[in-house]
């Protein structure tokens, strides 16, 4: 009995044996490289330039037991290639460290890329285990290896965090969408969406300099990326949506169009907005405004062309103070609340009208209210809604509650 | 000692709810939308429905035969031979759907964390502990099973609810998908999804009260079909592109897209542990289930000496797959087909006529 046992025991033991040699193949931190970004250009000489920006870690995070600290700094690796993977592999072979994508917090694409077609680079990443889904996509305006060797971080120490928070600015500014790559890979393949993405760009010297004719009072929300006249040091800067058709660029939104197509999605948390002041033509008014229940879409098909009514409710609190105005005066809130009323509605009215006779790109998602109309995928597949979506006509109302001022109501 | 190794009602439900759940796992939700497209969900209503008719109708015929399985009535039907030819189908289709499942999950994890390592370093990571735990039969298999159930289905629950806020109600719609054809008579094939009554057959001698068999059936079943149901839903809520797209592992797309916040984010590796934990269960149910179709088929004294052999056999089987393809080949279209016949026309076929012989011979 006893031989029997000791028999059992040495068995389960060399069984157990095999499960300890896990660490064979085990990988480091020091022997990894972390890529926090990626930017595909179009290449000079072969058919893409990839471009990795890697994350720097500081010296503490050598030693044993060390703290993993990154440094403020980051380096970008840039290569011509046939692929991504190709590229990878390049680079792999010059730097010592192994490339790792698990830490990617954006993929940034050429504007000139994006013209021709990005369905090949999208699949690739997506199908890519170590690139999670909830990485951003940007379309650069510039080249991506520029966007990415202007990627600075003043404000934050470490790379991956500074792209995830420079991207969620879009909940209190609504000037972009935080779209990620799950989201655009999803919509490239919908049958009622289209995809569209992050519009980046730097902000340069010339851009700070470069003087705008805009009207007054929607001059912030009229600026796409590479076009705000921020002073500072150079710098990556986001602003607007890229809009596609399929897998290919057909245009730009700009910040206020982002505004109004996070509202129609029902993506709208906040932002602040300009609108002409009531009794002064010269002056304006801001506000702050939060969405305040989802958007009520209806679409119909009217002899085969889709007639799309939109009932938007937004709240809103007066953040500029004027001696003429007295914001606890029931008459002032209603005009105010007018005008915002009818400038919201000439802001959407015109970007809905854009997205439709200008880019033909349901980018809004229109097609998920009308597919519920067909019996099969047949018949909805042959509707060919995404092209039909050229011959839209939209009826916007908003309704919005301007509810009060900040600290005083009048002075 | 026998009735020591009986299972209780509780134990009985998990053994075979952990067979839906693994095959939940291992792709069949997509499986089944890429049959019928956005009108999976109904397609899942109906064939519910007819799993439950059928799982009454089972049981009534069981009744008859209050102590035996399937093996035991083929040999009160047919004889010797007619038990034998039952009992070597049963072992091919438990043992092909071990190597089956085996095979194509240590390919996805090896897939995701272990690139480097060789497939059967992965295969023998399963096999070897499972060889030892089916030694200890049964009843104990049961009682871990039970433990770990609960905490798998929770995990379905986690995934269906942390993901619910990105579902998209209108991807349900076109509500008869690829044609009616495809949802209500194609689609009827997709009933090889309750491949869990292979196990129900078995299950009448393994009880500590046989009189409850039917409550854990019609159970099992309704347990099986809500999660199948769950499965599909979120699948094709999340993933516009499913009813067009084939994935390796569809479940854990889902689980990458779950994050709490900020700071709880990629946590599809605590899945993946639940999921290999699960997959642990389902082969030792398995392994398990052999032994006692080949003590049956053999006479043999001590069955669980068999354990070593059967998951050696797994593990060679496993190997035959050479490649994706051979594996999709084999679930789609072999395992599927292999279950229907078996399961759903040759056993009921066997169930029947032992009734009317039985019937015969008291008149």
């Amino acid at each position: 009995m006893k031989t029997k046992k000791l028999i059992a025991y040495l068995l389960i033991i060399i069984f157990c044996l095999p499960t300890l040699t896990g660490c064979y193949s085990a990988q480091g931190i020091e022997t990894l490289a972390y890529a926090v970004a990626i930017g595909i250009d179009k290449g000079e000489n072969d058919k893409i330039k990839l471009s990795l920006q890697f994350a720097l870690l500081s010296n503490s995070s050598s030693g044993g037991g060390g703290t993993s600290s990154q440094s403020q700094d980051s380096t970008v690796s840039t290569v011509d290639c046939s692929s991504i993977d190709a590229g990878i592999a390049l680079i792999n072979s010059y730097i010592s460290k192994k490339v790792n994508l698990s830490h990617c917090k954006a993929i940034v694409i050429s504007e000139e890329l994006a013209y021709e077609g990005i369905s090949e680079y999208i699949y690739t990443l997506t199908n890519n285990i170590e690139v999670r889904p909830d990485c951003n996509v940007i379309i650069s305006k510039c080249n991506a290896s520029d966007y990415l060797n202007n990627s600075k971080p003043t404000l934050e120490t470490v790379s991956a965090r500074y792209y995830e928070f420079t991207l969620n600015s879009t909940e209190y500014t609504g000037y972009t969408e935080n779209v990620t790559l799950a989201d655009f890979y999803a919509d490239m393949l919908s049958t009622t969406t289209q995809a569209h993405a992050i519009l980046g760009g730097i902000n340069s010297k010339n851009t700070q300099e470069e003087h705008s004719d805009l009207p007054l009072y929607d001059i912030e929300g009229s600026y796409t990326a590479s076009q705000t006249p921020i002073q500072s040091a150079t710098g990556i800067e986001n602003m607007g949506i890229a809009v596609f058709n399929n897998d290919r660029l057909v245009g730009e939104l700009t910040g206020m169009e982002a505004l109004c197509h996070l509202i129609m999605l029902n993506e709208f948390e906040s932002a602040s907005i300009t609108i002409p002041n009531p009794h002064n033509i010269n002056s304006v008014t801001s506000l702050f405004i939060t969405s305040n229940k989802a958007p009520k879409i209806s679409v119909k098909l009217i002899n085969g062309t889709p007639y799309i009514d939109c009932y938007i409710s937004i709240s809103g609190n007066i953040l500029s103070l004027d001696e003429n105005m007295n914001y606890s005066d029931g008459t002032t809130l209603q005009i105010i609340k007018d005008y915002t009323n009818s400038y919201m509605e000439e802001n959407i009215i015109s970007y809905l009208y854009k997205t439709s006779k200008e880019y033909n790109s349901d980018i809004d998602d229109f097609g998920k209210y009308v597919i519920g109309n067909y019996l099969t995928w047949n018949d909805w597949i042959e509707s060919d809604w995404l092209s039909n979506y050229e011959n839209a006509f939209f009826s916007v109302s908003v309704d919005t509650n301007i509810q009060t001022s900040q600290l005083f109501t009048k002075v | 000692m026998k009735s020591m190794q009986k299972i209780n009602k509780f134990e009985a439900i998990a053994l075979i709810v952990i067979i839906t759940i693994n095959q939940i796992i291992l792709n069949l939700p997509s499986t089944i939308i890429l049959s019928t497209g956005s009108s999976a969900w109904i397609n899942i209503i109906i064939i519910s429905i007819l799993a439950i008719l059928f799982c009454i109708l089972i049981c009534k015929l069981f009744k008859r035969f209050p102590s035996n399985d399937i093996v035991d009535i083929s040999e009160y039907l047919g004889g010797k031979f007619f038990k034998i030819l039952v009992g070597i189908l049963y072992i091919s289709f438990f043992v092909l759907m071990s190597a089956l499942f085996l095979r194509y999950f240590s390919n996805n994890i090896k897939q995701i964390y272990f690139e480097k390592s060789p497939i059967v370093f992965l295969l023998l990571l399963f096999l070897i502990p499972i060889s030892i735990t089916a030694k200890l039969g049964i009843k104990s298999i049961a009682r871990a099973n039970l433990i770990l159930t609960p905490i798998v289905l929770l995990s379905m629950i986690i995934l269906f609810i942390s993901t619910a806020k990105l579902f998209i109600t209108q991807n349900l719609f076109p509500i008869l998908g690829f044609g009616a054809n495809e949802t209500f008579l194609i689609g009827l094939t997709n009933i090889y999804s309750f491949v869990s009554f292979a196990y129900i057959y078995f299950l009448v001698p393994l009880l500590k009260n046989p009189e409850d068999f039917k409550k854990i059936s019609i159970w099992s079943i309704v347990i099986s079909a809500i999660n199948l149901f769950l499965g599909v839903v979120c699948l094709i809520m999340l993933f516009p592109f499913i009813p067009f797209s084939d994935e390796m592992l569809s479940i854990y797309l889902v689980a990458r897209l779950i994050e709490f916040g900020k700071f709880l984010q990629r946590v599809d590796a605590v899945f993946i542990l639940i999921w290999i934990l699960s997959l642990f269960s389902f082969l030792s149910v398995n392994v398990s289930f052999i032994n006692k179709i080949l003590k049956k088929l053999l006479t043999l004294k001590n069955h669980r000496e068999m354990s070593f052999s059967v998951c050696a056999v797994i593990f060679s089987i496993s190997l035959l797959f050479a490649n994706i393809s051979n594996i999709k080949f084999t679930q789609t279209v072999f395992l599927k087909y292999f279950t229907i016949g078996l399961v759903f026309i040759f056993s009921l076929f066997i169930l029947i006529l032992a009734n009317l012989k039985f019937k015969k011979e008291k008149t």
